[in-house]
């Protein structure tokens, strides 16, 4: 368990760092909290030959609120992000959600940047990301530019990034007082990755008309997936159970669960029924305390 | 070959050392420091036994590399307790009969440390969490947690 050879740099402010990655290009690899990383490169399922430590880089961990957006930076820890009562206040699925990673020692550690560039197909930020529609912060020593979550992943373990740009970065839109979330998961330990998970945010108007659902769901298929536009034929509806079991049989219809050594493609379609009705519920419940 | 040099900070005595950046942290504070308090189990994060503090944060010490930590403080197992006088945790762990082999206690009592420096009253919720980072074989954990009640508890009653 210890890695191959590499060369080790420490790029102390973002000019330096986007030089090194201009010269760089493909054989370097940004380490930033390295909770997925390095164990791939001790495992050697990841050989690096230039290894660019951006930790000295303090101004790209800040949360940020203005009027209608949170912004974080990609080197803000995940324990920053689930304690911020910035964030809990203003888009409270990302904190909460950012709770549940891995282990407390893990959190103190691993970067929402981090946990996004590496893609992992079961991981929840990128599920966070795209069922909030994010918008990424990316530059490079010639340009920056804005892409939203859908665009920048491409499938598990890869982005849209180009080899000497790196993700700055993202911001989420805050909620309204009139939106109610969940996020719901289930592991066979607590702090392994989620079997499959449900990312979930209703929009009421004054009526308790359902008039928006943002859902996405890890484990139904090869990446985390936004099934909003899914659920268009179910809005502008109050919530009743006959309404979600219709909304869940045919959220259904469009998974596409793989079988694996553990776990079979039929278990992880029943998990999915059982966490999207928990989450609608566990949404609608919070929506209802929140207006007495 | 690509040799760095960096200063560390390892409870309370620097060390000046010339590192290979592949070099494990927890390598370096063994091998090179010649503190073997921190246990190296699984050298991939999965077991919590190489615990850490740096600059007052919890961290795994085998996910980073040595060269990662130039100018930083680390506290480990070595500064908690003596033999002869043990830390809160360590008598209360000694007294509820938290540990077996001990293998892991180094990275247990290390990861209490940072949690309740974080968070001085953690909930039984909170506690459980933190300790899932830490695979123990020995105890099935409930005497490690009665440990930890102990602690809070004293804790209360003093103020």
């Amino acid at each position: 368990m210890k890695p191959a050879p590499f060369q080790y740099h420490q790029p102390t402010n973002t000019q330096e760092l986007l030089a090194l990655l201009d010269l760089y290009r493909s054989n370097a690899k940004i380490i930033s909290g390295g909770q997925s990383l390095a164990p791939m490169m001790n495992m050697r399922m990841a050989h690096i030959e230039e290894l660019i430590d951006i930790n000295q880089l303090s101004d790209l961990s800040f949360i940020n609120q203005s009027q209608n957006q949170v912004k974080i930076g990609s080197m803000t820890r995940h324990e920053q992000v689930a304690s911020s009562e910035q964030i809990d206040k203003h888009c409270p699925l990302l904190s909460y959600a950012a709770g549940t990673i891995g282990h407390y020692v893990i959190r103190q550690r691993g970067t929402i940047g981090g946990s996004l560039c590496h893609a992992d197909p079961v991981a929840q930020m990128p599920l966070i990301a795209l069922t909030l529609d994010a918008n990424f912060h990316i530059k490079s020593i010639h340009e920056e530019r804005q892409i939203r979550a859908s665009d920048f992943f491409l499938g598990a373990m890869t982005t849209c990034l180009q080899e000497n740009e790196f993700l700055q970065a993202i911001s989420y839109p805050c909620f309204s007082n009139e939106t109610a979330w969940a996020f719901e998961l289930f592991n066979r330990r607590h702090g392994d990755y989620a079997i499959v998970s449900v990312a979930l945010c209703l929009d009421y108007d004054n009526n308790q008309v359902i008039r928006n659902i943002r859902i996405g769901l890890n484990g139904v298929s090869d990446f985390a997936q936004d099934y909003s536009s899914a659920c268009s034929s179910f809005l502008n509806q109050t919530f009743t159970e006959k309404w979600l079991d219709e909304l869940t049989h045919h959220l259904l219809a469009n998974f596409s669960p793989f079988d694996d050594e553990r776990i079979s493609s039929k278990y992880r379609l029943e998990l999915a029924k059982t966490l999207i009705k928990k989450a609608f519920f566990r949404a609608n419940q919070n929506y209802l305390k929140s207006r007495n | 070959m690509n040799e760095k040099k960096i200063h560390l900070v390892i409870n309370q005595q620097g060390y000046d050392l010339e590192l290979e950046p592949r070099k494990l942290l927890s390598d370096v504070i063994r091998d090179d420091c010649f503190l073997t308090g921190t246990h190296v189990g699984c050298e991939h994060g999965v077991c919590g036994a190489c615990t850490i503090l740096v600059d007052g944060k919890l961290l795994r010490s085998c996910l980073v590399y040595g060269v990662q930590m130039d100018g930083k403080h680390i506290e480990t197992i070595e500064s908690i307790g003596t033999h002869t006088k043990l830390s809160r945790f360590q008598q209360a762990m000694h007294e509820e009969h938290g540990l077996q082999c001990g293998y892991c206690t180094a990275g247990i009592v290390m990861t209490i440390e940072g949690l309740l420096r974080e968070n001085p009253k953690p909930t039984e919720m909170e506690i459980q969490d933190a300790l899932t980072g830490n695979l123990c074989r020995c105890t099935g954990y409930q005497n490690i947690l009665k440990a930890i009640q102990r602690v809070l508890l004293a804790d209360q009653e003093k103020s």
